[in-house]
């Protein structure tokens, strides 16, 4: 995944096609070859269905809660004890998508009966995946669902008075108390309501909207047309606005007698919205009178600046009878163009599907043809006015390999600057970008799109030409990350962008598919487990360094250099020293199995001291520190940078040693060769003394004698 | 000013020379006076010392060690008679009388054969000394060279190519197979 970007320019498309999306499926299928490590490497659990989610609360996986449960995320009974609701239920989040644990601190703090009551999240061992998962807990008292989840298009004839002080009342309630939080619920329909089941929605509640991001898992009819058109993940941070349409949806599809749009498809139903707006299209031909109209037309516009917002909703509920406006008509043209063998007389229609033809798309723009048809059959200044902006910055696009699917993106928003950015196989909105990216990553599919829409310049122009929204941050975390993307080396790459575009994104590292890991603290506590069960062969992979790039940079900044060396010896100390940093700087527990393995894969350090009876000494220091799991004290023994410098110095001083006692062996051996010679001097000298010695000493005694007592 | 300086240094060695010749012409000069008006004991010294100038002749060794060692004991050997010569004021009769009697020959030759055999003895002993002991270091320094090795690995032996840290170079690098 690393070389993805290098290669770009030189491989053929065919060869560089799903080559990030086989990249990260390689890379989550890689603990999967080995199944015995797989098994081995699940967080350790008891073998009941029965989990203990924390003192007070257990989790019951033999019980599912079908009614409750919204496809992928699985609800279960849970039971509370000492001051928890003993009654519970507990949503187990989808490993593909993110759930919006941000939000879950403001909405912890809304009282609302219609609401369900917010008791604890967190992680949770699944028995069924083996693995982890995060799990929110509410208190289970939400009652009957009002339409069942395979039926999103129906109508429950319910009478406009009973909607109205059963249904519209509570919930216009609890959708201003979320936005008093700043926080939108993002799953408001039908499906996703419960009632007591006395009466038309008597006693309503909504279901739970944090288990997944907002509107991920919403249908796409009770979504306005521009969202709608998004891939489900793709369409980012809702908003009121998109709350109240979803509302003014859920209400005509509860009071309309028959479904109008019953057998048609999503793309259909968007379709018929843009021809005939929402209001029309969901009505059909049921007609309501008075304060409902008004109330649904209001919340039903399809250009979200003419929708009703909480002050005309609260305005009608205090009576005030606001006269219907006009529906703004969407722009069409005077004459059909023929594209890829269909009329098109809607701008936005055309410019959804440019993306499924970008040849033809490219051939229409270099012929004329299309700015023609907005020239003469289209009267709209701005579309206009707008095109001749794209033809002039079509020259910022990368003429290089992929240019005609930049094209056709670029210029679909140009046509239709609310839709979402339709760029190859992905539908995305600025701010659901991230998410989309990650889902699609975590589901084994191709991302090679989102990279090429992360390297090549053409989003940043095409997300100026929108008109919604401050997109400030949305642009500077894509100018961000088409810097990582042009560097290669791991803490950067697509890693890095996915943890910058989805701030809420697990650590996706293969050695910790099983667990759900979010912060840093956790991240330590997952790779206990691991290296308590599993010897995996590196700790700090591209995503485990991306992610603690983003969450915790200033503790990990110091390190990259080790991190990123080849060097064996200087990647293990720099993973040593990142958890070391990590562990003392948050203050956790001992890590001893963490410990463990840092001893194990010592080795390579130790062999670069040339000093055995350093290696002996600090080897002697690491087998007692790891028995601690103080992760610091492991870190301190290799700190000292005089540590080396010494080694190497000492191993210097005693190589020249060894050359001299070579040399004075072998000048010993050559004398030793010379066996007369060798010694013969220094006896001669020997002889020397010793006659002077003795003839002195005769000397002496014969002229005593001779002298003094002769 | 060069061909001065060299004519100078020529000048003074030739100088040198001369004092030199001076020097040795005067001590020869003298020695020649004293042995002719100590004619007896130079008898004595010069029959006496005359394996020491024979040693010294065929002594081809530079510091002359043998021939030191056998005229110590020489001499020793000529001693006694020439004391005896000088106790009788330099009798030139009993200086010829000790030289014609065989035994005083014998006891002077004797104590030269005496040194001879020091001199024989000594780089017999001494040469196996410090060839033992030169064995004893060698042992010593393997066993150091061992620890070395032990302590700091093969490498510090210095014939494996090594990088500035001390660690063997790549074998591989740049090398096809």
């Amino acid at each position: 995944m690393e070389d993805a970007p290098q290669k770009d320019q030189k491989e053929p498309a065919s060869e560089k096609k799903d080559k990030l999306g086989a990249a990260a499926r390689k890379s989550n299928q890689k603990p999967e070859k080995n199944s015995d490590k797989k098994k081995a490497r699940a967080p350790k659990t008891p073998q009941n269905t029965k989990i203990a989610f924390n003192k007070d609360i257990d989790v019951d996986f033999k019980e599912p809660l079908d009614d409750l449960s919204k496809g992928t995320i699985k609800a279960y009974r849970a039971h509370g004890s000492n001051k928890m609701p003993s009654s519970l239920v507990a949503f187990i989040c989808d490993k593909t998508l993110t759930p919006r644990r941000q939000a879950t601190i403001k909405y912890s703090k809304i009282f609302n009966v219609s609401l369900p009551r917010f008791v604890e999240s967190g992680k949770i061992f699944v028995p069924s995946e083996k693995e982890e998962r995060f799990c929110f807990i509410y208190e289970n008292n939400f009652g009957k669902k009002l339409l069942p989840p395979d039926h999103p298009q129906a109508a429950l004839a319910f009478r406009p008075d009973d909607v109205m002080s059963n249904i519209v009342k509570p919930l216009i309630k609890t959708i201003i108390e979320l936005n008093n939080k700043d926080m939108v619920h993002g799953e408001i329909w039908p499906g996703n309501m419960f009632h007591s089941g006395i009466g038309a929605g008597e006693g309503i509640k909504l279901g739970d909207c944090l288990t997944a991001s907002a509107s991920s898992l919403l249908p796409a009819l009770y979504e306005p047309v521009e969202r709608a058109m998004a891939d489900p993940v793709a369409k980012g941070r809702g908003t009121l606005a998109d709350d109240l349409y979803a509302l003014g949806v859920s209400l005509a599809v509860m009071m309309r007698t028959a479904d109008p749009l019953a057998g048609l498809t999503e793309a259909e139903v968007i379709e018929r919205k843009i021809d005939k707006g929402s209001y029309t299209t969901l009505i059909g031909r049921d007609r309501f009178s008075g304060a409902m109209l008004e109330l649904l037309r209001g919340l039903l516009y399809d250009d979200a600046s003419q929708r009703w917002d909480l002050e005309d909703i609260e305005a009608w509920l205090d009576g005030r009878r606001l006269s219907p406006k006009q529906s703004s008509k969407r722009i069409k043209a005077a004459r059909p163009l023929i594209f890829a063998n269909k009329k098109y007389t809607r701008p936005e229609l055309l410019a959804t599907d440019l993306h499924k033809h970008p040849e033809e798309t490219a051939r229409f723009v270099e012929n004329g043809e299309l700015h023609q048809w907005v020239d003469r059959a289209i009267e709209d200044k701005g579309i206009k006015v707008r095109l001749e902006q794209v033809e002039k910055d079509l020259a910022l696009l990368d003429r290089g390999e992929g240019y005609n699917k930049r094209l056709a993106a670029f210029l679909a928003v140009g046509l239709y600057t609310d839709s979402p950015i339709f760029y190859d196989n992905i539908k995305f909105l600025p701010s659901g970008f991230g998410k989309a990216m990650t889902t699609a990553f975590r589901r084994g599919e191709n991302i090679q799109p989102f990279a090429n829409a992360m390297r090549h310049v053409f989003v940043i122009p095409a997300l100026r030409y929108k008109k919604s929204g401050n997109l400030t941050p949305i642009l500077t975390k894509f100018d961000s990350c088409r810097a990582f993307m042009q560097q290669t080396n791991i803490g950067f790459g697509i890693e890095r962008c996915m943890y910058v575009m989805d701030v809420d994104c697990p650590c996706l590292s293969p050695v910790l598919d099983k667990y759900y890991v979010s912060t840093p603290e956790e991240l330590m506590r997952a790779f206990e487990q691991v290296c308590s069960q599993d010897k995996p062969q590196s700790l700090i992979d591209r995503h485990v360094l991306a992610f603690l790039s983003v969450k915790d940079r200033k503790n990990v900044e110091p390190y990259v250099a080790e991190l990123r060396s080849k060097e064996a010896y200087k990647n293990i100390l720099g993973q040593l020293q990142t958890f070391a940093t990590i562990q003392s700087r948050a203050r956790l527990e001992n890590f001893p199995a963490i410990a463990h393995w840092f001893a194990d894969n010592l080795t390579v350090v130790f062999d670069k001291f040339h000093d055995a009876k350093r290696k002996e000494f600090l080897q002697a220091k690491v087998e007692k520190a790891k028995k601690i799991g103080n992760l610091s004290q492991l870190s301190q023994l290799f700190e000292d940078p005089l540590l080396y410098q010494s080694d190497v110095g000492k191993f210097q001083q005693a190589a020249e040693q060894f050359k001299k006692l070579d040399a004075e062996k072998e000048k010993i051996e050559t004398k030793l060769k010379d066996k007369n010679g060798y010694g013969q001097e220094l006896g001669q000298q020997t002889g020397s003394v010793v006659a002077m010695f003795l003839s002195f000493v005769i000397i002496l005694i014969t002229a005593y004698v001779t002298l003094v007592k002769g | 000013m060069a061909k001065k300086k060299k004519s100078k240094q020529k000048n003074k060695k030739n100088n040198k020379r001369k004092k030199l010749g001076i020097k040795l012409m005067l001590f020869l000069f003298i020695l020649v006076i004293c042995m002719i008006l100590f004619l007896p004991s130079t008898f004595v010294v010069v029959i006496g010392m005359l394996p020491t100038l024979v040693i010294y002749i065929f002594d081809k060794s530079e510091n002359k060690n043998k021939s030191f060692t056998v005229g110590a004991m020489n001499f020793s050997g000529v001693f006694p008679y020439l004391i005896e010569v000088w106790k009788q004021s330099g009798s030139m009769d009993l200086a010829l009388g000790y030289l014609q009697d065989p035994v005083t020959i014998i006891v002077m030759y004797s104590a030269a054969a005496l040194g001879y055999g020091i001199d024989w003895l000594s780089r017999l002993f001494i040469s196996s000394v410090v060839k033992e002991k030169a064995k004893m270091r060698i042992k010593r320094i393997q066993s150091q060279k061992e620890d070395l090795i032990k302590r700091w690995g093969q490498k510090v032996d210095g014939t494996i190519p090594l990088d500035r840290e001390g660690f063997p170079l790549e074998k591989d690098m740049g090398s096809k197979d």
